[in-house]
């Protein structure tokens, strides 16, 4: 006879299916600081980002959570011309020879705010629903988002269905341009219906809406295999041109004749599909992770990523981890406009709308003082590499690669 | 040093040996203490939340009050009923558990339990007031269905036999989640979960007390880690008019005690609520008590 162990089994649920929890709020804060230097040791951008949380858990599917973030950023940012054997003078700043023309007066802050929450319906089902409002001095954004969870298969696979609307205003210093004029001519737009915003409504500037669809399963292989899938649809309309990259006209001999406004379309169907394996190797944990992406601009990638949750005795672990990821560029990516041809209908030569390798090492140490906090450490330094082939012009070396650090100090706990 | 709880109920803390520390509260109508190995802060934020915790779910699921969540389960007998998860998973257990003792582990025992008093003078009811009340009695006849309950009209759960061990279990695992290293033993009258070794890995010391002579120890169990729980006790059972001392584990097939059986079981197995399972289990089993638990692979004492 069993009795024992199938009455153990019977008390492993009992107590596993009641989260007698101690504590009911945590909390989470951390400060990162990032920046980046191009492979022609030009200092571009810096954050400063610290970021708050605080949560109020009721049960694993009943909680409330508030976040705010705020980012300081500042530096320098490329303004979309190709670098060029002469000194180049833009509005207001010169390049040197050479060098890919950053615009240096990149400055600015943002402070988002995020309220989210889990409540359930019945033993099988919950919901998760959020609003987040963020401000920059020359972009809002507000979205609402709410997503359905049905655990079905005793709890062994959860569903879930969600949507998410975004709606965001561009409202850039310097006012709007027309795409492809020049940018030395006074052709600030005045906001009007017509021109894709109107100056009115919830925030001024130029509209954007987004719509995400999300379709979600996770479920329980083994008991120490978790697999994710995620599916996911965004449809935006409205303004999505940057409003400060600007695009290189080139003569003949590919100097840049003129520098005029970039354009891209104002609407993007984007497509993603995600998967992620957890398993545990004795205390240890394994992640892997993949997503493919590809939207109606023609941009695709494909991002793999693994982690490690190394413990190491009582109080210490570490996560080290690797992340690879391709894109292929935009199909109005161009590196500069050729100025014997037609203009086209929409281009963009943001480097990161181009063919691009991005490579990620990093790791977090994490150390536990007491049960109600734990000190968290991350470093990771990021390569980009862009490459020019396809969109090759008469220089070389269009546009050097980026590399990135990004340190984060954090502490969580609860009480 | 003493805490105040919103129940307005005491609990103390101090050191035992350097780095020893136990806390003693009162709840299920029980001595509970507290064993923690850690520092003096640490051990009085703990017992204070496991005290409180312990008052949370007695109140919670005591028969004998009127605003208990068990109460207004038993008073809404006849309609189905939404329950709340942890009450859920409790009755989910007691299904689990009357499924394994082929029904002699039976949650409606509370339709018999109301005619009776164990306070070691009162008569048993009469066996007409027992039939009567045996319709109401009888686990297959609630239904269970997500976690939505229908208790026909009349019947009760009584959660005498679940709630303590419960409180003992689920209290200790939420200290082990709190107190990352460092000996933990919660017990709760006797019914206890030393859920973690002690750091010098010197076992826990529990007295088994004698029923003959209360106060002295029958026998000590030297435990590591692992549980304990007792069923049967000196200090509640009727009086029949012969003279006879009627325990207060009935048989959910009679609404009597079972003949034979003896005084009090103690279990030492994994948790304490396998523990009161196996000891409670092994009453009902009256004269095969013994042969049950040799059966069952678990050190025991029999009284």
């Amino acid at each position: 006879m069993q009795l024992r162990r199938k009455l153990g089994l019977a008390v492993g649920s009992l107590l596993a299916g009641t989260h007698a929890s101690a504590s009911d709020w945590s909390y989470d804060a951390s400060l990162m600081s990032y920046y980046e230097q191009d492979g022609q040791q030009q200092d571009r951008v810096s954050i400063i980002e610290p970021v708050v949380s605080l949560t109020k858990h009721n049960a694993d599917d009943d909680f409330f959570s508030f976040e705010v973030i705020y980012d300081s950023l500042s530096g320098a940012s490329p303004n979309g011309a190709t670098s060029s054997s002469r000194l180049q003078a833009f509005n207001g700043y010169q390049v040197l020879p050479g060098y890919t023309p950053l615009d240096t007066r990149f400055k600015d802050t943002r402070t988002s705010m995020n309220v989210s929450w889990m409540t359930p319906y019945d033993r099988l089902s919950r919901y998760q629903a959020g609003v987040s409002y963020s401000a920059e001095t020359d972009y809002s954004s507000l979205g609402v988002n709410y997503s359905y969870l049905k655990d079905i298969n005793n709890k062994r696979t959860t569903l879930s269905m969600g949507a998410a609307f975004s709606y965001d205003a561009v409202n850039p210093h310097g006012g709007f341009h027309n795409s492809f004029s020049s940018i030395f001519l006074p052709t600030t737009q005045t906001l009007t219906s017509a021109s894709g915003g109107s100056g009115e409504g919830l925030f001024p500037g130029k509209k954007k809406k987004t719509l995400d669809v999300l379709l979600g399963m996770t479920h329980v292989l083994n008991p120490i295999t978790l697999l994710n899938i995620n599916y996911g649809l965004s449809q935006s309309n409205g303004y999505q041109t940057d409003p400060y990259k600007i695009i290189s006209v080139l003569d003949a001999q590919g100097f840049a004749a003129d520098y005029v406004w970039e354009g891209r379309p104002d609407s993007r169907f984007k497509q993603t599909l995600k998967g992620s394996l957890i398993t545990a190797i004795g205390q240890d944990a394994l992640h892997l992770d993949y997503r493919h992406y590809w939207d109606d601009w023609g941009i695709g990638a494909d991002t793999y990523d693994v982690s490690y949750h190394l413990k190491l005795g009582e109080h210490f672990y570490m996560v080290p981890h690797y992340r690879l990821s391709q894109q292929n560029r935009a199909d109005f990516f161009v590196a500069g406009l050729d100025q014997s041809q037609p203009l086209p209908q929409y281009a963009s030569a943001d480097y990161r709308l181009g063919d691009m390798t991005t490579t990620t090492y990093g790791g977090m140490i994490a150390y536990r003082l007491s049960p109600g906090f734990t000190l968290t450490l991350n470093a990771d330094r990021i390569q980009q590499r862009i490459s020019s082939a396809g969109v090759e012009l008469a220089q070389n070396n269009i546009f050097p690669d980026i590399n990135m650090w990004a340190f984060t100090i954090g502490i969580r706990g609860e009480w | 040093m003493s805490g105040k709880s919103l129940l307005d109920e005491q609990w103390q803390c101090r050191e035992k040996s350097p780095g020893l520390w136990l806390g003693t509260f009162e709840a299920m109508k029980s001595p509970c203490e507290i064993w923690l190995e850690t520092d003096q802060k640490q051990a009085h934020v703990l017992t204070g939340w496991a005290a409180r915790e312990a008052w949370r779910i007695e109140h919670k699921y005591s028969r004998f009050r009127n605003d208990s969540v068990l109460s207004e389960i038993n008073r809404r007998a006849g309609q189905w009923q939404r329950l709340d998860d942890e009450t859920l998973s409790l009755l989910r257990f007691a299904d689990e558990c009357w499924q394994l003792t082929d029904g002699m582990i039976d949650i409606t025992i509370g339709g018999y339990l109301q005619y009776w008093k164990f306070d070691t003078r009162t008569p048993p009811p009469t066996k007409a007031v027992l039939q009567q009340a045996a319709a109401s009695v009888g686990w297959d006849k609630v239904q269970l269905k997500e976690n939505q309950l229908y208790l026909a009209e009349g019947m009760q759960l009584d959660l005498g036999g679940i709630g303590k061990e419960y409180a003992v279990d689920a209290i200790a695992l939420a200290l082990s989640r709190q107190l990352p290293s460092g000996g933990i033993m919660v017990n709760f009258g006797g019914d206890l979960n030393a859920i973690r070794p002690r750091k010098n890995q010197q076992p826990w010391s529990i007295g088994v007390e004698s029923i003959r002579q209360p106060g002295q120890p029958l026998n000590t169990i030297h435990l590591k880690q692992g549980a304990v729980a007792t069923s049967g006790s000196i200090k509640r059972y009727a009086v029949d008019h012969q003279g006879n001392i009627l325990g207060h584990i009935l048989s959910p097939k009679t609404g009597w005690p079972v003949k034979g059986s003896p005084a009090s079981v103690t279990v030492v197995a994994d948790t304490a609520s396998q523990c009161g399972m196996l000891s409670t289990y092994a009453m009902l089993q009256g004269e095969q008590a013994e042969n049950f638990l040799k059966e069952q692979d678990v050190l025991f004492f029999l009284q």
